[in-house]
């Protein structure tokens, strides 16, 4: 009996004997060998698809709490501009409402200027008044001395001047009267005159009082007009802070829809594994196969499939060039790649 | 709500993966882990505006899937785009002969992705 490993040589029966159990127990030992390996493999590919899950998991995680910040954001924005534009129509309302409170004030205060002016030279007119009473006054006090001397002079005459002494007597009682009345006159305009003033006077603190409190309004109104700058100013910043997180966000998805494409190499590196794997179980039962033949007597030396039909048969499994590139790179120094398409393609 | 694009894949993983890449980027995902399941989704109602696919896959394979929503009333036109490890230049022509709109292959950067389905989907 002749057997031929590789290359052909002559051994002899009872070594051969020897040679085939050895290889049979060797080749038994292949098969959990193998198999642990394919374990090993699959335990990898396990914790790897875990983890994975786990990585896109908390992905999501990042994505719902970062939304659920921009969404808080733009509530308290809304709020915000409703919080604006309340304030704004409040303001504007409380600015008309002084401004026109200012108005009617200053208008008034006009007239009241008007006013003192007005009694102050009605109260100088009064005071002239006075002036022609005092001549008035005089006047009568002269035709009182001259009346006196006329009767005197009428005395003197006698019968002559009976009639004269009449008319000066009538002159007298008018001239008395007429001092009467220019006195009364005088006191009248005194008294008038003193409250001419004290009204003037009145008038003027109001007047005052009206500019103090148009001043007061001024500076209502300047406070309004900084109240409303400063709420502008706040509300553009705010409005700035909310764009920068809309664009901080946007980076945020862009960040993670990258990452979560990275995952799919996972698949790539699957695909390339599951071959292995399947190579693995091949190379399991094409060991098996050789133990059975060992010990068969009449094995003709040749197993079907041979491994290398296996090894071209793996040409019809392979989906990626990657696959296909080492296969030829190994087998015949080529590679396919050439031949794939784009890896985007629209049709 | 967004437009809605039904993703099959039989790997979880990638489900998960894909299914949250489109999510936030403002989609609405529907999954299936198969052609058939695709199409049962698809009879009991489920009216997507793209599908996004795999090729190699068990019970019902992706080119299988695209032929048969091509005779699907409602489906002559909806955009379907192959997502695939698979780079045999005949697979790809067999899915353009059965009606596809585009073929990728796996891995797809995850804002090229975005870029595809907003050019084959109008309004997205």
């Amino acid at each position: 009996m002749r057997i031929t490993f590789g290359k052909e040589r002559a051994v002899a029966p009872d070594r051969t004997v020897f040679l085939l159990t050895a290889v049979g127990k060797e080749l038994e030992s292949l098969r959990p060998y193998l198999e642990i390996m394919r374990r090993q493999i699959a335990g990898a590919m396990e914790v790897t698809d875990s983890s994975v899950m786990g990585v896109i998991q908390r992905i999501n995680t990042v994505h719902e709490l970062t939304g659920n910040q921009v969404e808080r954001i733009q509530d308290s924005m809304e709020t915000s501009r409703d919080l604006v534009h309340v304030a704004e129509e409040h303001s504007g309302h409380l600015h008309e409402l002084v401004e026109l409170v200012r108005t009617v004030i200053q208008s008034h205060l006009l007239e009241l200027d008007g006013n003192i002016q007005r009694t102050q030279a009605f109260a100088e007119e009064i005071a002239d008044l006075s002036e022609i009473a005092e001549v008035v006054a005089e006047i009568a006090t002269q035709s009182e001395l001259l009346s006196v001397n006329a009767l005197i002079q009428a005395a003197q005459a006698r019968g002559v001047g009976a009639a004269f002494s009449v008319v000066a007597n009538e002159i007298l009682k008018m001239a008395t009267k007429a001092g009467k009345a220019a006195e009364g006159i005088r006191d009248r305009i005194g008294s008038l005159t003193e409250k001419m003033a004290t009204e003037i006077e009145k008038l003027k603190a109001l007047s005052e009082k009206g500019q103090g409190t148009s001043v007061s309004l001024n500076r209502i109104i300047e406070d309004l007009q900084a109240f409303e700058s400063r709420f502008n100013a706040s509300s553009q910043s705010l409005s700035g802070t909310i764009d920068g997180l809309h664009a901080n966000n946007t980076q945020v998805v862009t960040n993670l829809t990258q990452a979560l494409g990275l995952i799919q190499f996972q698949d790539v590196v699957f695909q390339r594994i599951d071959h292995v794997d399947k190579a693995l179980l091949e190379l399991t039962q094409h060991s098996q196969a050789m133990v059975a033949n060992l010990a068969d007597p009449a094995w003709e030396g040749a197993l079907k499939p041979t491994l290398k039909d296996r090894m071209d048969q793996h040409q019809l499994f392979y989906v990626m060039s990657s696959q296909r590139d080492v296969h030829d790179s190994v087998l015949n120094g080529t590679t396919s790649r050439s031949h794939d398409g784009p890896a985007i393609e629209l049709f | 709500m967004g437009k809605i694009i039904l993703i099959v894949d039989d790997s979880a993983t990638m489900l998960l993966s894909i299914k949250s890449t489109l999510e936030i980027n403002g989609f609405t995902v529907l999954t299936a882990g198969d052609g058939v399941q695709a199409m049962d989704k698809i009879k009991e109602g489920a009216r997507p505006d793209l599908i996004l696919t795999d090729i190699n896959m068990p019970n019902m394979d992706g080119l299988e899937l695209i032929r048969n929503l091509r005779k699907t009333p409602g489906f002559r036109f909806t955009p379907i785009l192959t997502l695939t490890t698979e780079s045999q230049a005949a697979k790809r022509e067999e899915a353009k002969m059965y009606g596809a709109t585009g073929w990728m292959v796996k891995p797809v950067m995850g804002p090229d992705l975005i870029k595809v389905i907003k050019q084959v989907l109008p309004g997205a």
